[in-house]
């Protein structure tokens, strides 16, 4: 039996109880055709969603505005976030609104995109010349949900990529209500200071995906002063924003992978191109003093008109020659050796870690020949780790 | 100079030395404006690094 009776008040209030305690009914969103609304004097809606297996009578306090800005009549189709609720006066349930937005079905929104895209065509904006990345961006900023595991793939990433790199991240709404309007904001606002722009989401249903179909967004991407890439969804998905921003990225991943070099790689091709500059070098050096060497001794052995090979070895005109020879090759390599101090700091390999050696006499003069060394004369030798003092045998 | 002029500048650089046929004051020349250029995508490098910031949309405006 069901006991002794209560009062009706006592048992409605119960209801209500038991309804809004649930959660899940507690805080909805819901989805209908708007089938009655009334616009209260108050300031307060009342309306009525309906579709083909119920239907609901709503409550807007203060949501007038709401309904007359967004341009919503009877017959839209509407998303209401709120909760339940039962008058107890008269035992009706209602949905107690919180917000209310009108939903495009997904035929309007591709109709609207195929049109937006078909414009932009016709009046050149497709082929707009692009801005291309700098190749090290100094200032990037990502423009996407945040929290998202968009931005911890591409933070991982990058991390992996290059550890240390600097960039600034604009959380922002992706999708539902506010989002193209936040997006715009952080565009305009990147757009004053960032080098590069990522802005992008990870992958989710047509509709989720739809700020990156709206005329606003993509129109705040071509304005945009610095390069932007887009970076949306899913391999699979196309946007109109990946077929007008200067890059486009299949994935936010991706755009990491197209903008953010790997450091490693950078500092390797330096240090090589470094090695061929200093391997260069060494070799046109050898070679010149070769040249230089030979020339002075072939001058030395040539039969010269009146002058005996003795005597021209003899000669003034020889230590003159010989001597000048060697304040000028001095000159250049000193110079040459402050050269390689500056390259010291950039360049890891360097020349006496290959096994090149230099060698001064006892005035730490360079000795880069034979010529004027005597058996028993001192030499230093300097190696990569010290100086050796070696002594001429033969 | 953009890191990228910049490696491109240093492989002309690296080219030359490497034909040789260029004269003393030539090469030194070369040499010096290529440790120059290897001093500056360094330091390129190291102005690409530093924090990572997270800005607040309401701050921004």
């Amino acid at each position: 039996m069901a006991g002794e009776p209560i009062e009706v008040g006592q048992y409605v209030s119960l209801a209500r109880k038991a309804l809004v305690n649930e959660p899940y009914l507690a805080n909805a969103a819901i989805i209908g055709e708007l089938t009655k609304l009334t616009l209260a004097r108050s300031g307060h809606s009342y309306f009525t969603l309906t579709d083909e297996k119920g239907s609901i009578d709503c409550v807007l306090f203060g949501g007038n505005s709401m309904f007359e800005s967004q341009n919503i009549q009877v017959g839209s189709k509407l998303v209401a976030l709120g909760g339940i609720d039962v008058y107890v006066k008269t035992g009706r349930m209602q949905f107690k609104a919180s917000r209310v937005q009108p939903v495009q079905n997904i035929g309007e929104l591709e109709k609207a995109r195929r049109e937006l895209i078909e414009k932009w065509r016709k009046d050149g904006t497709l082929d707009r010349p692009r801005l291309s990345a700098p190749h090290i961006p100094k200032n990037l900023y990502i423009i996407t949900g945040g929290g998202s595991a968009a931005l911890a793939d591409m933070q991982r990433l990058i991390a992996d990529r290059w550890p240390d790199f600097s960039y600034t991240i604009i959380p922002v709404l992706v999708q539902g209500m506010g989002a193209p309007e936040q997006l715009i904001q952080a565009l305009k606002y990147a757009g004053n200071r960032a080098d590069l722009i990522i802005i992008g989401r990870g992958g989710g249903s047509p509709e989720d995906l739809w700020s990156f179909n709206l005329e606003s967004v993509c129109q705040a991407i071509i304005d945009c002063p610095v390069p932007v890439v887009s970076a949306v969804g899913h391999e699979s998905d196309l946007l109109v924003s990946d077929l007008i921003a200067d890059v486009r990225a299949s994935t936010p991943s991706n755009a990491v992978e197209r903008v953010v070099p790997i450091k490693s790689e950078l500092l390797a091709l330096i240090a090589q191109v470094g090695d061929r500059v200093d391997f260069a070098i060494d070799n046109l050096f050898t070679k010149k003093n070769e040249k230089i060497s030979s020339m002075i001794i072939r001058l030395s052995a040539a039969p010269m008109k009146g002058i005996s090979n003795a005597k021209l070895r003899n000669s003034r005109l020889s230590s003159r020659l010989n001597s000048a020879v060697e304040r000028n090759m001095l000159t250049k390599k000193n110079r040459l050796l402050t050269i390689d101090s500056i390259l010291k700091s950039t360049n890891p390999e360097r020349v006496l870690d290959r096994g090149y050696s230099m060698t001064m006499d006892t005035d730490g003069k360079p000795v880069t020949s034979i010529a004027g060394l005597k058996e028993g004369d001192l030499l230093s030798v300097v190696l990569r780790d010290g100086k050796v003092t070696t002594e001429v045998k033969k | 100079m953009t890191y990228a002029e910049a490696m491109k500048r240093l492989e002309e650089i690296v080219a030359a030395l490497e034909a040789g046929g260029t004269d003393l004051d030539e090469t030194l020349k070369l040499f010096e404006e290529g440790s120059n250029l290897l001093k500056e995508c360094q330091k390129e490098l190291t102005e690409a690094e530093g924090k990572i910031e997270t800005l607040r949309l309401e701050d921004i405006e």
